[in-house]
């Protein structure tokens, strides 16, 4: 029953504390490939470098105006203490589990990173907002295969072509 | 010590305690909360987290029903009290047609009880509100009298009424769906057994007559199979047959056919009589495409339009045509609790190469061979669970990554899982499913170069299945997210791309996503072309990139 009260009474406050934000650095600065909305400008997205599975993306787009992604404007020693994450230490594991976290990923560009910009004082960065998408290997499973029907033989499966 | 300290205090415990033991138990540590939750969204929190923890006081549950199916039902019963007197197919008035093998049972007159009904769609998209006629008098085959030998077969006919909205007018033409069981077994209340959602565990037999009692066509169902359907053709003459005429798959002959009704406690034979029967095999024997339409009068009824005979009369009774019954997949109260996800499936439910696959049903205590639910899942979108004898289980992932997705790419998850199933339903039936006419040969080709492999399925739906896969999702995308699909349209267009519309390769190239790790994608992959053509692996991670990043969720966030 205490647990019961217990979790009732922090319901909320976890609640509250599960929006996250957090701050991407793509610092890896040669590993990443920009590529523009034609339509829209300051609407873009970072696609991983080299091109091979799991492909990443992040995208700072959208053509509906209720999916606006937003932006934050940060001077870097401010990012600093927002604990951010380097990109270039990530691995695929890292990039699944990020893109399933129910957190806001706001990140600093390559551009801006790797730039004179993060030595000038109080210089502030825009954050972009993004959409983080790790295409899966494989984005579903079929459950305990032992209890699947088994492989049939060539010559039992009868071949009964309807109409 | 002012309310203020008193807020600062507890607003330091929470963010330094609470916080701290949150992400030491529950929160990986490198995600870090950028702001700091202040005391007075706290409180508020508290405060409607209270008024909703009083609010859930439990309540009786009464029947409810969606605002727009109850207006929509009222429009029914509206009509059908203004028509009901018109319902008699034109200069056919009598009740026993003796110059042919016609069968037509005594008409009477028919008063539905609307409270209870189903409410469900054709594969062709035309809303059907099937309402029970329990109370009015029952037909029943004289072989029920043998089954059932203590028993009064009237009392375990459902009987119904079909109302099916004409897909132009606002008219629901009638039809009378009448289910024989042919066990015990298959006894069944109103509730649990409809035109769309035959059990699995019923046989029986479900005959449908057009309003004024005109036999229209017979379903033979064994274990909720579809063994074969049957019509009583006319018949002149001599009764000597000759098969060339006939399809080969259809097989002839006459037979006695009884109906009895009861009345007052006694059965009384009302029509006994000889007619011709065309039975065919399969589901769609009788008429291509698995729709069966009235075999006379006025015309065709599936182009709308009633008719009189003549094709101009515009307020005659015009039966509908009907497609197959079909199985049933039980949409768990996970989904249909989730407005979301309830729109969704509904949404796929119209598109015909899902209803190849299977029927969607909404009714909780329906034993469907398949079931569709919502729940936590460690890492994929989705899964299949075959439960054995023919029953399935489909989770999709509740994981908010997950239903963060566009509604189409959820679309595309839910089909992903239930052409798992279907694979696995048609294996069980040694090769037969309605998407592959030919799956035997198909799986044969698959089994020669997969033989061994241990991801069968996806390397299936990777050669023989995508363009169907593609196919479906283009259609669910363009007719049931229509602003969805306009708007991406436009946006591609103002690109110059997709001057013929969004092309199907779009749509393969979603459904691609899951099935990498088949040989048919190895070769996909490694096509090259000369710049500036894109690649078909390019082209793939664009698609998938416009497909998270561009499509919306037309069904609610």
């Amino acid at each position: 029953m205490w647990r019961l009260t217990f979790f009732l009474i922090t319901l909320p406050f976890f609640y509250l504390l599960s929006k996250k934000e957090v701050v991407l650095i793509l610092n890896d600065c040669n590993h990443w490939e920009r590529y523009n909305d034609p339509y829209y400008t300051l609407r873009f997205s970072y696609d991983r470098l080299p091109y091979e599975f799991p492909f990443i993306s992040m995208g700072h787009r959208w053509i509906d105006e209720d999916y606006k992604l937003s932006t934050q404007s940060m001077t870097f020693s401010q990012i600093m203490e927002s604990d951010p994450i380097y990109t270039s230490q990530l691995n695929h594991h890292d990039w699944r589990n990020l893109a399933r976290e129910n957190v806001r990923v706001y990140i600093l560009i390559p551009e801006d990173y790797c730039s004179e910009k993060r030595f000038l004082h109080d210089h502030q960065f825009t954050l972009y907002e993004v959409r983080v998408h790790v295409t899966a290997s494989a984005n579903d499973v079929v459950s305990n295969p032992k209890d699947l029907f088994s492989f049939p033989e060539l010559d039992t499966l009868r071949r009964k072509k309807k109409n | 010590m002012t309310f203020k300290q008193i807020g600062l205090i507890l607003s330091e415990i929470l963010t330094n305690h609470l916080t701290q033991f949150y992400e030491k138990h529950f929160c990986p540590p490198q995600y870090k909360n950028l702001g700091r939750s202040g005391f007075l969204p706290l409180l508020l929190v508290l405060i409607t987290m209270n008024s909703l923890l009083t609010s859930c006081v439990q309540e009786p549950e009464a029947p409810r029903l969606e605002p727009n199916v109850g207006d929509q039902l009222a429009r029914v019963k509206s009509w059908f009290e203004e028509n009901k007197t018109n319902l008699r197919l034109p200069e056919r008035g009598s009740n026993f047609r003796t110059e042919s093998q016609e069968l037509i049972l005594p008409f009477f007159e028919k008063e539905p009880d609307w409270d209870q009904f189903h409410h469900y769609y054709f594969p062709d998209g035309r809303e059907v509100f099937e309402v029970s006629l329990e109370n009015a008098t029952k037909y029943f085959p004289t072989s029920m009298l043998d089954s059932f030998p203590d028993r009064d077969p009237a009392e375990l006919v459902i009987q119904n009424l079909l109302f099916v909205k004409h897909p132009t007018q606002e008219r629901f033409d009638p039809l009378i769906a009448r289910y024989y069981p042919d066990c015990e077994g298959s006894l069944l209340d109103f509730n649990r057994i409809s035109y769309n959602n035959i059990s699995p565990i019923w046989s029986g037999r479900l005959e449908l007559f057009t309003y004024d009692e005109r036999f229209y066509v017979g379903f033979r169902i064994l274990e909720g199979e579809l063994d074969h359907s049957y019509q009583y053709q006319v018949h002149e003459g001599d009764k000597k047959l000759d098969y060339s005429k006939f399809d080969v798959r259809c097989t002839v002959y006459y037979y006695p056919v009884g109906y009895q009704t009861c009345s007052g406690g006694s059965c009384h034979t009302t029509i006994e009589r000889m007619v011709g029967v065309t039975s065919c095999s399969g589901s769609s024997g009788i008429n291509s495409g698995g729709n069966y339409g009235f075999p006379s009068g006025g015309g065709s009824s599936s182009t709308g339009g009633a008719t009189d005979g003549n094709g101009t009369c515009s307020s005659c009774y015009d039966p509908p045509s009907v497609p197959d019954p079909n199985l049933t997949v039980r949409i768990d109260l996970s989904i249909k609790s989730n407005p979301r996800l309830n729109c969704i499936t509904n949404k796929m439910s119209l598109n015909r190469f899902i209803n190849e696959i299977a029927k969607f049903t909404g009714t909780d205590n329906d034993p469907a061979n398949t079931t569709l639910k919502l729940g936590p899942l460690s890492g994929p979108n989705g899964q299949m669970k075959n439960l054995g004898n023919g029953n399935y289980e489909i989770t999709i992932n509740s994981n908010a990554d997950n239903l963060n997705r566009p509604d189409l790419l959820i679309a595309k998850t839910i089909l992903h899982e239930l052409v798992h199933a279907e694979i696995e339903e048609a294996l069980r039936k040694k090769g037969v499913t309605t998407w592959d006419d030919d799956f035997g040969r198909n799986f044969d080709t698959y089994v020669k170069l997969y033989m061994g492999d241990n991801d069968q399925h996806h390397a299936y739906m990777a050669e023989q299945l995508l363009n169907k896969m593609g196919t479906a999702l283009m259609n669910i995308h363009k007719n049931q997210f229509p602003e969805d699909y306009d708007k991406f349209l436009a946006y591609k267009r103002r690109n110059g791309e997709f001057p013929n519309g969004i092309p199907l390769d779009f749509y393969k190239n979603l459904c691609w996503e899951g099935l990498h790790t088949t040989k048919a994608f190895s070769v996909m992959s490694k096509i090259t072309t000369n710049p500036p053509i894109l690649r078909p692996l390019d082209k793939y991670r664009i698609d998938q990139k416009d497909g998270k990043e561009l499509l919306t969720k037309p069904c609610g966030g």
